[in-house]
């Protein structure tokens, strides 16, 4: 389970910084604890427990998203997610902040399928976890990177 | 041989199908061919930026090292109006106002700061989602004008010349409501095993806010806003309906699962229907209430970004002034407070 929950705690942090994804995935086993799912094969759990990540990672992500709006109304300038930090420090915040920025343009399907993708899940798992037909995934992930070049294109800066 | 589609190409380029003959096809299909090129360097770039954000270090670490770069939000315009407006009274952790719930009937004469954490916020704002539904907007595009004197004619707020290189702009007057839905919140008291009664008239009442035209003038770099400063006229607040101001009030505070510190703060000012909670997200930024020429003025610092000041002059009038430098940004408060 450690490993399984570093892994979680990995694909979240595409979404979230890394206290809240370690949040998250604590979130998402105490739901698994009281959920029939439990008790079903260890895959199907693996699954459950990766849908239920990436939907309760989305849900914070927008509700901070909402909040740093409002309070940015509030009078301060802009709430930078870190406020002192070394420059390499910084710039990978930045980088980071940037990318995840992109993909919250993106539908939360194309999202699921990138940060999946990337944290080293198989075509099978993606389609396990996103509840969609393995014949699907290649088709998915081609679109939802098309949709990713292309806000990155938008950009008027470089990730780097 | 049929072409396969975009989807096997791409899963063949993960290795997660098998095509026939790949390479001999391609080599006589252009238009596979081209299709397999663009998905490898979208993929390419997919993998580059994917990796800068999931191969990051673990939990960072603050220091007291100022090193980044200052600079403003790409949000650009609508943010530093945001700012320099100083439409504090919109900034809920989910854009409901505690301002909104905790005034009543009463111009805006001051400010009092709320620290909260980002998960004492979100907390807040989930209680505050449940008791009803807003209609309108906090905040409206700026639009831009041709000149200071323009803005002035169209708002009749006094505002500074910046110089011929700044921007100004105008945003409409805006008006928010809350109205208040008893069975929503009858739930929610349910779920928390709260015995508190729902009062009397709760479902008639709403909270409304009302802020005047506003003007921003500002001066850019690169595209962004460097030094911002920004008016708007009284804010006014009022309660619709049956209900009594102190009583709303206190049911509101009294609700079950609101974070502790925040309810002591709100409790705790002294002026509540003419105060106007401003909330700082202490994670990230740091507020004080600093005099400037004997005006009693909201100073924000948020690291790396800049710092911002805001008072409500005796006429009500909302003055904001932001800036990367923060010196620069002191020195136009001082301007515009001594007038």
């Amino acid at each position: 389970m450690a490993q399984q929950r570093r892994r979680l705690e990995r694909l979240v942090a595409g979404v979230l910084d890394r206290s809240e994804a370690e949040d998250v995935v604590q979130e998402a086993l105490i739901r698994l604890g009281a959920d029939p799912v439990r008790h079903r094969p260890y895959p199907e759990v693996a699954s459950w427990l990766r849908r239920v990540c990436l939907n309760l990672a989305f849900n914070r992500r927008r509700d901070l998203a909402r909040w740093r709006q409002r309070a940015v109304r509030g009078g301060a300038p802009e709430l930078a997610s870190r406020p002192h930090q070394p420059d390499e420090v910084w710039m990978a915040a930045e980088n980071r902040e940037a990318v995840r920025a992109i993909l919250d343009t993106l539908s939360e399907r194309h999202r699921a399928v990138l940060l999946l993708r990337y944290s080293g899940y198989s075509y099978a798992e993606m389609s396990a976890s996103l509840e969609m037909p393995l014949s699907s995934v290649g088709a998915t992930l081609a679109r939802a990177e098309s949709a990713f070049r292309n806000r990155y294109e938008e950009q008027p800066h470089d990730l780097s | 041989m049929t072409c396969p589609d975009v989807g096997v190409w791409r899963a063949w380029l993960d290795e997660e199908t098998a095509v026939p003959g790949p390479e001999e096809h391609l080599a006589v299909c252009g238009s596979c061919a081209a299709m397999v090129a663009e998905l490898r360097t979208t993929s390419d770039l997919a993998r580059r930026q994917m990796a800068l954000l999931l191969s990051q270090p673990v939990s960072v670490e603050r220091t007291s090292v100022q090193s980044a770069r200052q600079r403003w939000p790409r949000r650009g315009w609508k943010v530093a109006a945001a700012v320099a407006v100083g439409v504090a009274l919109m900034a809920t952790p989910t854009g409901r106002a505690w301002g909104e719930t905790f005034l009543s009937q009463f111009r805006v004469e001051r400010f009092d700061l709320v620290t909260l954490s980002a998960v004492e916020a979100a907390r807040t704002g989930e209680i505050l989602d449940r008791l009803g539904e807003v209609e309108g907007t906090p905040l409206s595009e700026p639009e831009v004008v041709e000149s200071v004197a323009a803005a002035r004619q169209e708002t009749g707020l006094s505002l500074p010349d910046l110089g011929p290189d700044a921007t100004v702009a105008v945003i409409e007057a805006s008006e928010m409501r809350l109205g208040f839905d008893s069975d929503e919140v009858g739930s929610y008291l349910t779920e928390e095993g709260s015995a508190s009664s729902i009062p009397e008239g709760l479902d008639e009442t709403a909270i409304i806010v009302r802020r005047p035209v506003a003007a921003v003038v500002a001066l850019e770099e690169d595209g962004r806003p460097t030094l911002v400063v920004g008016r708007s006229g009284p804010i006014e607040t009022a309660v619709e309906g049956p209900m009594d101001p102190e009583r709303l009030r206190r049911f509101l505070l009294d609700l079950p699962g609101l974070p502790e510190g925040v309810v002591a703060q709100l409790a705790a000012i002294p002026d509540w229907r003419s105060s106007l909670p401003l909330p700082i997200p202490v994670d990230v930024a740091s507020a004080s209430t600093v005099d400037i020429g004997g005006v009693e003025v909201t100073r924000v610092d948020v690291p790396g970004f800049g710092t911002g000041y805001v008072w409500v002059e005796p006429d009500g009038t909302v003055t904001g002034v932001a800036g990367d430098d923060p010196a620069e940004a002191l020195a136009l408060a001082q301007q515009l407070t001594a007038r």
